[in-house]
């Protein structure tokens, strides 16, 4: 089977920082593939790459077998790429229902784009839609109030609505249980289970092992914008690399060992190691902010 | 009405529409201090048109067209620069409008130009009427909703497909036109034009009246330019002092309403009659 998302040898650099390198990723139809890594380790560099914000410097990501260096970042959600941000991006002057329509840009025709005022008859069918996302996210109650001031959970839920009606084949969702207390974590990843059609590949940055580990069947974990490791979740956060990159190398060597549990992978309990990696991280952060 | 009314009623239109041309592109996140450099070209485009025996309607219709095609041309370039630079750019177009004005003979050069057919306060209106209700259609349909996100986020805009530059230059353009028009119908009514008239300080009342009304509604600039059009001429028995007092007023509501004074929370909270959320 061929990947429906494939990243071949791509590398970013900033000025002499080499944020990304020769980074190979697939994603297969239909997969949920999860990226992990600590902070710093280019998680959203490699969203930002595929959605078009960067260019990559050398390699090249291929979508359905077809290079997509070129397409530029209006037009890459033709191609049926959808995302959500880690640092929200809410339109402050529009209401949730009107930043769920955002998405529906390139689906709408040139003139029904420009000549159909939203609340009519006419966008009809553009208003259904929305509403059914705003629905399936448990947005309802809070359709018609100003996306601006509203809780962080609920902004969350707008930003995956809003890549839903992209009509995606490709989402990527970057971090979308950060933030979440447990109950909204759990509703939604439930909704992310059980409504997403099953054809549609997901791309998903997480830290939340317990997270990743329900949701994806496939994870690849990064450290300074190199692969340490792919596999299951389970091998994946288990491996000790991954270990090491979260929590640092022991010098007791003790519990180095596989048998020990996973860590929970929460950014908050990473510890700065030497002073070369932390002076890196930070970097390839503020690269990925600056989006 | 009083003849005073009817000329107040007049500028407050004119004022109405100049205060759209700068919401257009100002809804876009750019702040245009060009329009008084439209509104020249409209007027005076309008003046020799029907000098040279055009109807008022074709002239002012031509004039409007000159503006936008100006508008279009100038955007591009324009558009590269983001922000001060923008602004800065069309302010430099503004100067170099009425300067090139001032020194043409043909067009009066800073004695003016006197312009043939008037136009009363009620064409004026039906026609102000007409642009509200053109700017409030734009503002509802997906045009409005791109412009809306573009101020906010152009970038994140993009991600969804918006083509932010095209927008851009689509809402720029519309503003020439307008200040086109408002410029236009300047000139008629008063029957007579000259360049030093379009300064600076036009383009800037233009653009107060819309960011006091409100950026985030289509009728901010409608109350903006209505208010501050009006309270100069309400407070006239305050004799000197009145600008004082206007000026006073002014930076009172930038510090009480610093997203202009109709929000859309303002008006959901008018509707709603409760607390905003």
């Amino acid at each position: 089977m061929k990947p429906k998302l494939f990243l071949h040898g791509v590398t970013l650099a900033f000025g002499g920082l080499t944020v990304i390198d020769s980074l190979d990723i697939q994603v297969m139809p239909g997969s949920r593939t999860g990226l992990i890594g600590p902070n710093g380790a280019g998680k959203t560099t490699v969203f930002n790459l595929i959605s078009g914000v960067y260019r990559p410097n050398a390699g090249e990501i291929l979508l359905d077998d077809e290079a997509i260096d070129a397409v530029p970042l209006d037009r890459r959600v033709r191609l049926g790429i959808g995302r959500t941000f880690q640092n929200l991006r809410m339109m402050k002057h529009l209401t949730v229902l009107e930043n769920i329509m955002l998405g529906q840009h390139t689906h709408v025709g040139l003139w029904q784009r420009m000549l159909v005022p939203l609340n009519s008859p006419f966008n009809r069918a553009g208003l259904t839609e929305t509403r059914a996302a705003a629905q399936l996210m448990g947005l309802s109650a809070h359709a018609d109030l100003l996306a601006d001031g509203l809780p962080y959970g609920v902004q969350k839920r707008i930003e995956i609505a809003r890549a839903l009606v992209t009509r995606p084949r490709l989402l990527l969702l970057d971090e979308p249980a950060a933030g979440l207390n447990s109950s909204e974590r759990d509703e939604l990843l439930s909704i992310l289970l059980t409504q997403l059609p099953k054809e549609m590949s997901v791309l998903i940055v997480e830290h939340d092992v317990a997270f990743v580990s329900s949701l994806c069947d496939h994870v690849v974990a990064l450290n300074f914008g190199r692969k340490i490791a792919e596999g299951r979740a389970e091998a994946v956060c288990s491996h000790p690399a991954v270990i090491e990159a979260y929590l640092g190398k022991d010098d007791d060597a003790a519990d180095a060992d596989a048998g020990v549990p996973a860590p929970a992978l929460d950014e908050t309990i990473v510890p700065q190691e030497s002073d070369q990696k932390s002076e890196r991280a930070p970097g390839a952060e503020r690269g990925t902010h600056a989006a | 009405m009083s003849g005073y009314a009817l000329q107040i009623g007049a500028i407050l239109c004119v004022h109405v529409i100049a205060a759209y041309a700068a919401y257009m592109t100002l809804a876009a996140g750019q702040l245009n201090l060009g329009i008084a450099g439209f509104m020249a070209l409209g007027a005076y485009g309008s003046a020799v048109l029907s000098n040279a025996g055009w109807a008022m309607p074709q002239s002012i219709a031509g004039a409007v067209l000159l503006a936008s095609l100006v508008g279009l041309c100038v955007s591009y370039p324009v558009l590269r620069a983001r922000g001060i630079y923008l602004t800065i750019a069309t302010l430099a177009f503004s100067e170099v409008v009425v300067a090139l004005i001032l020194n043409m003979e043909s067009l009066g050069a800073a004695s003016g130009l006197v312009v043939v057919g008037h136009l009363g306060f009620w064409p004026i209106l039906w026609v102000t009427l007409g642009v509200v209700a053109l700017v409030v259609f734009l503002a509802s349909t997906r045009f409005g909703l791109c412009l809306t996100a573009i101020r906010n986020d152009a970038q994140g805009a993009a991600v969804f497909g918006v083509r932010t530059r095209r927008i851009e230059v689509t809402a720029f353009t519309i503003g020439a036109a307008l200040a086109g028009l408002a410029g236009a119908l300047y000139a008629h009514h008063f029957s007579y034009v000259e360049a030093q008239r379009f300064n600076v300080l036009l383009s800037t009342y233009a653009v107060l009246y819309t960011l006091l009304g409100g950026l985030q509604t289509p009728l901010g600039p409608l109350v903006g330019a209505a208010l501050f059009t009006l309270a100069p001429e309400l407070l006239r028995g305050t004799d000197e002092w009145r600008y004082v007092t206007f000026g006073a007023v002014i930076v009172v509501l930038m510090l009480l309403r610093s997203e202009g004074l109709f929000t859309r929370s303002f008006i959901h909270n008018l509707m709603h009659r409760r607390p905003a959320t």
